[in-house]
Parts: structure tokens; C-alpha cells; sequence
């Protein structure tokens, strides 16, 4: 696969209270999700690399910083696909994708061709010439996404949470060699093929990891909630292995575990032995809050640590 | 390779979504119907050829209509979320956002006036002011709102009506020079041969300054809200 540097950017500060500017590099192919709700920077992040708004400083370069042409439009090659957009009244699917395509440069004869490509790829065949605003929630993102692709372009940013039917055709995109950055607030949202996540706070993008570090780290932080009725005193709860953090909430346990399976088959026995049913079994994912405080508390500053405490305790 | 956009395409879409949006505008019948006509009937000039005040009215308030309310409507944010970011760029979507509504005021203007020309034939004063007023219309009704809100629409439409006032103080050049919705209406009476408070070479040469100085304001505004 060809891994050029499709958009990077220099010194990107995207709020004033930014504490570090961002370098970052977005590889033909790729696929990285900005991780963070409305009140992170994460949103903002995608608006700015898709060129809707301006950072505070720092500049965005189709291409290598390295390597850059100073008079590039980053603007040219990326597309942008809104989470929440008005619609207006009306008007076809298919009269939008026709402007998307005329506007991409499509030659008359050879739109409708394009347009009904587009329609088959994203499932959209049956809504072809419904009105937008008729159509469902999910259905009227597949259309932005449809606009936006039917100009191939080389950078794809969206505001997610995006519907899953739009994760395969994102994974094709980046098989075509586009690099594609997907905005999301929770880590459920995070397309499958994902490479790198951007997680943010309200300031910056903290940490930037691989998706499998991110896996690693949710699994050790998702919780499990449990139920019985009636009631399991607590000493029982604590009895079962491999469990930890064990918090009372209503009616049952939530605690962090070692694996899924034989914890759940333990429980089962656990119940059964106490003369217990399960009335609920939930999995919890970490909050983004969470996943940061965990994350950054592992940081390392990279500065060995020369003056340890005992060594400069004189007092004994 | 995929050859240059669809220029073209794209400015009719955007022709046909502004058509859309001002059919469907509640201020439409009084940009077009209340408004002329109040100005015509009620205030006091019975005398204006109708023809004249039509042309003058189809000039300013057909572009009006046109643009009042575009610039938050969905049908514009929609276009603009599909054109950026391709090749065809926004400016491909200003363009015809300010041509269209000066093709449908002045086109109109000018087919009234060939119905019944003055006397001596048509001036270039009036063709100069013809096109440049309803350059003037399309920006001072996207300023206006965009700065005033409804208090813009109210303030556009009673500059409207106020060019067919007779007070005294109204036929005076320092009331009319700064109302650009009255241009075409007076430079068509200078040029039937009635008196005018300026000769029309003025009301050209402020039509040109108005239309394209506003039209620069005009063009920062939806560059900006795009």
C-alpha cells in the first residue's frame, strides 16, 4: 500500500488553552478516529482538518510538512461529512449526488453512471429518488457521505457517530488509498479498521495510540454489572476470582475483570450455588474520562528518574 | 483524469434552489405585490407611467425576493456542504448566487422598458442604471439582513417606497443619493424629459459606485457564511 502523506499538520493549536501544539500526520490508507464529545477538542479537530474552521496558530499542509508547496489548497482534496445537517425540502437523493457530481467534475453523460454507482455502493438504490428529508436519521448520513465521496477524495473527515453501514465503506476508501479521519464520542463508535486514535480532553489531543493499545486499554478498564435477586451479600461477591474493584450499586455489583468468559460462567455458578438469579448482566465501556485518566497516568516524561526521594532524605 | 466542473450545472442549481426558497418565503408577496404597490397607490404620484414604475420595481424587488433569507436558508447550506472541498470550490456557488437574481431583476426591467421606450430612445444611463441597481438590490438586501435582520427587510422596503414620495424633501438630491432602490425610477423620468433633482449621469455614476462597492461587502458576507 502506498503511504504517502496525504495532510499533516505544523504546530496546530486548536483551542487557546491548548497546552501542547499537535503534529500529525494523516498516511494515505489510514484511518484515524478523533476520540472525544462536544466539549473536547475532538469535534473541532475534525472542522479544522477538513478546513470548515481556523486553528488558533499552526497550518495544515496537503502533503509532507517536509516536502510542502507552500501555495497547496488543502481544501481541494478533502471532504467533509457534517454529523447534523439541515436538509432542504424536496429534493431528491439523486439531485443531490448529481450536484456532488457535476461539482466534482463529472462530464454530463457520464453522471448518471456515477450517481447510480454511488447509490449501489452505499445501499442507497431504493432511496434513489426520495426526498431526503424523509428518510431516516441513518439514511440521511449515508446521503452526506454519498455527496461527499462521489468526488473521491484523498482526505475524508466525518463527525460521527456514523452509522455502522458507513464502517465497510470506510474501510474501502482506505483500501482506495484515502486517508479517512472519523470524529466519535465514545469508543463504541470507533469504525472497525481503524488504525490510530486521537484521544482528546477539553484543551488537546492528549494521546494519539494505536487502535490495539486502545483495545488493551479499554478491556482493562470495561466493567461488568451484575444483578441477582434476591439480593448476594457482598463477602459472597468478593469470594469469586479474578474480579476487582468491586462497587455496590443498585440491586447487584459492578466490578473490573480479568476476562470475559469465565468470569460470566463463574457468576452463573455463583448465583446458582446462593440460590440466585441473574436478573441483568451488562458490559460497561470505560468513559472517555476514564480511558484519559488511564492512559495519561501511564505516561512516562521519558526523564529518568535520577533524585528518588530516600536518596535525598537526609532527616535519618 | 475527470475534466473541469460543471460550472454550469452548478449554477443552475443554485438558480433553481433560490427559486425554491423565495417561492416559499413568507415575505415574498410583500417584496413583490405589498410593497410596489403601496408605493404606488398611496403615496401620492399617480402621475408614474406604470411601465416606468414596474421596470423599477421588477429591478429591485424581484432580486430582493430572491435573496432575502438565503444566506441561513437549508437549500444554501446543503449546496455549500457539497461544493466544498470539490473542484468546483464556493466560489463557483457566489457567483451565481449574485448573477442569478441580477439576470431576474434587470431582464424583466429592460423587456418593460423596450415595451414602451421614451421618447428619444434609451439613455445608457438607464441601462448602466438598470444593471447596476439590481447589483445594488442583491447586496444591500444580503448587508441589510444580514446586519439588521427583519429590521433590514423593513429599512430595504421603505427605500422602495420612499422613491415614489413627492415631499419636497424627498425630490432633493441629498435624500436621493442614498437611496439606490429609487435609481431606476428617476433616471427613467430624466430620461421621458421630467424634472429630476440630479441629471442622469449622476444617478449612473452612483448606480456603478453603489452596485459595485456593495457588491465587495456582499461578497465578504457569503464567502463568510458559507
Amino acid at each position: 500500500m502506498n503511504s504517502a502523506v496525504l495532510l499533516s499538520t505544523s504546530e496546530l493549536v486548536i483551542r487557546k488553552d491548548s497546552r501542547k501544539p499537535l503534529d500529525l500526520a494523516l498516511l494515505s490508507g489510514s484511518m484515524l478516529a478523533a476520540l472525544g464529545d462536544e466539549t473536547t477538542v475532538a469535534p473541532e479537530l475534525g472542522r479544522i482538518l477538513a478546513g470548515r474552521s481556523g486553528p488558533v496558530s499552526g497550518r495544515i499542509l496537503p502533503g509532507d510538512v517536509s516536502t510542502i508547496k507552500e501555495k497547496a489548497d488543502p481544501g481541494m482534496t478533502v471532504g467533509y461529512v457534517p454529523g447534523e445537517t439541515r436538509w432542504p425540502k424536496r429534493i431528491s437523493v439523486r439531485a443531490h449526488l448529481e450536484l456532488a457530481a457535476a461539482a466534482a467534475g463529472y462530464p454530463v453523460r457520464k453522471t448518471t453512471e456515477a450517481v447510480n454507482g454511488m447509490l449501489e455502493w452505499c445501499s442507497l438504490e431504493d432511496s434513489g429518488e426520495r426526498s431526503v428529508t424523509g428518510l431516516p436519521r441513518e439514511k440521511q448520513y449515508l446521503v452526506s457521505f454519498a455527496t461527499t465521496c462521489i468526488s473521491v477524495p484523498k482526505v475524508l473527515v466525518l463527525q460521527g457517530p456514523c452509522p455502522t453501514e458507513v464502517h465497510e465503506l470506510l474501510e474501502d476508501l482506505c483500501e482506495y488509498g484515502s486517508a479517512v479521519v472519523v470524529c466519535v464520542p465514545g469508543i463504541e463508535h470507533i469504525p472497525r479498521g481503524t488504525d490510530r486514535v486521537a484521544v482528546c480532553d477539553g484543551s488537546d489531543v492528549r494521546k494519539i495510540l494505536r487502535f490495539e493499545e486502545l483495545a488493551e486499554a479499554s478491556s482493562a478498564l470495561t466493567r461488568l454489572r451484575v444483578g441477582f435477586l434476591p439480593a448476594l451479600p457482598r463477602e459472597v461477591m468478593e469470594s469469586l476470582t479474578g474480579i476487582r474493584n468491586i462497587i455496590a450499586v443498585e440491586k447487584g455489583y459492578e466490578f473490573l475483570y480479568a476476562s470475559l468468559s469465565p468470569t460470566v460462567t463463574n457468576l452463573v455458578n455463583l448465583a446458582r450455588a446462593n440460590s440466585r438469579s441473574i436478573v441483568s448482566l451488562e458490559v460497561r465501556p470505560p468513559t472517555n474520562a476514564e480511558l484519559l485518566e488511564y492512559l495519561t497516568g501511564k505516561e512516562d516524561t521519558g526523564e529518568a528518574n535520577l533524585f528518588c526521594e530516600e536518596d535525598l532524605d537526609t532527616s535519618g | 483524469m475527470r475534466r473541469r466542473p460543471g460550472y454550469f450545472r452548478v449554477a443552475a442549481a443554485v438558480s433553481a434552489a433560490m427559486l425554491r426558497h423565495s417561492a416559499r418565503n413568507p415575505f415574498l408577496p410583500w417584496i413583490l405585490l405589498a410593497a410596489p404597490l403601496t408605493a404606488w397607490i398611496l403615496v401620492g404620484r399617480m402621475e408614474i407611467p406604470i411601465h416606468s414604475f414596474l421596470a423599477s420595481a421588477f429591478t429591485w424587488c424581484i432580486p430582493t425576493a430572491l435573496v432575502s433569507g438565503w444566506l441561513e436558508s437549508a437549500e444554501r447550506e446543503r449546496i455549500a456542504l457539497i461544493i466544498r472541498g470539490t473542484r468546483a470550490d464556493s466560489k463557483s456557488m457566489h457567483i451565481p448566487e449574485i448573477l442569478f437574481p441580477l439576470a431576474a431583476g434587470s431582464v424583466p426591467a429592460i423587456s418593460m422598458i423596450l415595451s414602451s421606450p421614451p421618447s428619444g430612445g434609451i439613455p445608457w444611463q438607464l441601462w448602466t442604471v438598470i444593471f447596476s441597481s439590481s447589483l445594488t438590490a442583491v447586496s444591500a438586501s444580503l448587508l441589510l439582513e444580514r446586519h439588521l435582520g427583519t429590521g433590514g427587510y423593513l429599512l430595504n422596503l421603505m427605500g422602495f417606497m420612499a422613491q415614489a414620495s413627492r415631499s419636497s424633501w424627498a425630490e432633493s438630491w441629498i435624500f436621493q443619493l442614498p437611496v439606490p432602490q429609487g435609481y431606476t425610477l428617476w433616471t427613467l423620468e430624466w430620461s421621458r424629459g421630467r424634472a429630476t433633482a440630479l441629471h442622469g449621469d449622476f444617478y449612473a455614476f452612483f448606480s456603478v459606485i453603489a452596485g459595485v462597492g456593495l457588491t465587495v461587502l456582499a461578497a465578504k458576507i457569503l464567502n463568510a457564511s458559507r
